[in-house]
């Protein structure tokens, strides 16, 4: 169910995003894309990580994760934010 | 509540393959879904079969084994008589004092979960099955488990002698050997199994059964006969009974890492005791399941059967050999105890596998550092030279020091499992980054010893490694054997 969920929400932000872009006329260089996957792909495995963890009974484990996961997909989301500001 | 299907009737005849005749794999009845490719046992797709384990072996230096020499029957000779004496009668007022002090992890209620989950299953561990111990045969036991062998079979309640196909008057079972295999893998499942593999045997894997029994020494040959049989001096194994059925039971992970400190406790070693006692039962429950069939199941006098577990399991593919010299899996990692029958019943053999796990085992050393016995090697390569008669030499491996090993049960007055709860792959599997660092590790070919060390490392700063709070396991509200990690099924 939760992967359902989760597929649904970022399939309607991927099309919002991709309109919003379209709506601005903004172009967006190679580069920009692969990060803003890896920033998708570290945000995704941050909040798997943790509530896995939690349901592994790893505690630490899962904060952890959360840390080193989820500080790099933060930075790399804040990048990109100001990139398109 | 009735549940109305938005599909009509004719699409769902339709939908599963009832109405063409040409369909590609139409299944007619039970015996057609077993060998339906879609029944084969899934593993992880960067766990690679190949055609020899990833531990070197020379056949030629390998012998048949003598079981006595094994730890668990010969401690007492390899430190000495004197010394065992005296470290037992210590170990039994420790483990006293320790159930007066309430001491966390040897209490009364934790010494007794250990006795009782090693001492369950109704049954011993036999050559042909639980049945043909007779009364005569079992007399010695006391009458609780004598069995008569001449008791009605259909209408006796008290656990009756299993008819055979001869005795039923029906014809024996017979299937392909990818049907067999796949029978006996859902059979044993229901039995309490984890994992199953087969291996055929030939002039090399015979080499794997051991000469002697572990307990009575009795001498274990093969010949040229139709069915098993069993004399005051040996056992013999029909020539015809070439396939090992190689079965795993998992461990509670929860439940091996609630040792204190380093130190194991009466709690932790629990896990091991449970797996071993419903592996007694699942045995004597398959060899029942293979007679009833109209085969033979041949299983040894004790938990380490006829032959070398981790040996038979990497010959049939459950896992690699490890630095701890047991069998560690991609699935379950070693939170698992190997078991063995010998039967008639043709099956296919699985292949070794390659999922980086011996490479994985070179550059770790997490159990060579932690085990509180220092008996586990730390040289980074593997090597073929034993370190004492317990080990079996012929293949390279990181041979331990078992004697050393016992002595420490002893001290500490408990199993110890610490090489396997502290392993990298005892995992609940549940975060993909379990599967993810098990990828890397299969199939990453750049730097792959300074990767695979950084994998180890994170696992300590990850705190896998970490003490459990030992007493909160009583409060805990755990799966069915403290078990979830099963992996492939069709209900993940």
């Amino acid at each position: 169910m939760w992967r359902f969920i989760y597929g649904v929400v970022l399939g309607a932000g991927g099309m919002a995003f991709w309109d919003w872009l379209k709506s601005e006329n903004i172009t967006v260089d190679w580069y920009v894309w692969p990060l803003m996957l890896l920033a998708l792909a570290l945000g995704t495995l941050a909040v798997h990580h943790f509530f896995a963890s939690r349901a592994e009974l790893e505690p630490k484990a899962a904060w952890i994760g959360l840390v080193i996961f989820g500080v790099p997909a933060l930075l790399l989301s804040g990048w990109m934010i100001s990139f398109f500001n | 509540m009735r549940h109305h299907s938005t599909v009509g009737k004719k699409e769902r005849i339709s939908a599963l393959g009832l109405d063409r005749e040409d369909t590609a794999e139409k299944f007619n009845d039970l015996d057609d879904v077993m060998a339906s490719p879609s029944a084969e046992w899934k593993r992880p797709w960067w766990v690679r079969e190949v055609t020899k384990p990833t531990m070197d072996i020379d056949w030629d230096a390998t012998e048949r084994f003598d079981a006595r020499k094994i730890q668990q029957v010969s401690w007492k000779k390899y430190v000495g008589e004197e010394k065992a004496k005296e470290l037992g009668k210590r170990r039994e007022e420790k483990v006293r004092q320790w159930m007066i002090e309430k001491r966390s992890g040897y209490t009364l209620r934790d010494r007794a979960l250990d006795i009782a989950g090693a001492q369950a299953g109704s049954v011993d561990t036999s050559f042909l099955g639980s049945w043909a111990k007779t009364a005569e045969a079992t007399k010695n036991e006391g009458e609780m488990f004598a069995r008569d062998a001449s008791r009605s079979k259909l209408t006796d309640p008290a656990r009756p002698k299993p008819m055979s196909p001869e005795e039923l008057g029906v014809p024996c079972y017979e299937g392909t050997p990818q049907e067999n295999s796949r029978m006996i893998r859902s059979a044993l499942r229901h039995f309490g199994a984890s994992q199953v593999g087969y291996v055929e045997l030939n002039d090399y894997t015979k080499k794997l059964i051991y000469a002697e029994d572990a307990m009575d020494g009795k001498r274990i040959e093969f010949e040229n006969v139709d069915k098993a049989y069993e004399t005051k001096e040996k056992r013999v194994i029909p020539e015809k009974a070439k396939w090992v059925i190689v079965f795993s039971v998992q461990m509670s992970e929860e439940l091996i890492k609630r040792k204190s400190g380093l130190m194991p406790s009466a709690l932790s070693a629990a896990a091991t005791g449970a797996a071993y006692g419903q592996a007694r039962n699942a045995i004597d429950q398959l060899q029942c399941f293979l007679h009833v069939l109209g085969y033979q199941g041949l299983m040894g006098t004790w938990f380490n059967g006829l032959g070398i577990a981790p040996a038979f399991a990497v010959m049939a593919g459950l896992g690699e050999i490890g630095r701890i010299n047991r069998m560690i899996s991609p699935e379950h990692g070693p939170l698992q105890r190997v078991f063995k029958v010998v039967t008639d019943l043709p099956l296919e053999p699985t292949k070794p596998i390659d999922a980086g796990i011996m490479n994985f085992c070179r550059t770790c050393k997490v159990c060579a550092d932690e085990c509180p016995a220092d008996c586990l090697s730390k040289e980074t390569e593997p090597y073929w030279e034993p370190k004492g008669p317990w080990n079996n030499p012929g293949h390279k491996t990181w041979y331990e020091d078992s004697p050393t090993c016992r002595t420490w049960w002893a001290v500490s007055t408990a199993g110890c499992s610490t090489c396997f709860a502290v392993c990298a792959f005892s995992k609940k599997n549940i975060s993909v980054i379990h599967d993810l660092v098990k990828i890397a590790i299969a199939k990453n070919r750049i730097l792959p010893d300074k990767v695979n060390a950084f994998f180890a490392k994170m696992d300590g700063v990850f705190g896998y490694q970490d003490q459990r709070n030992i007493d909160d396991w009583w409060g805990m509200e755990l799966p069915p054997r403290g078990t979830k990690n099963v992996k492939g099924t069709q209900l993940d």
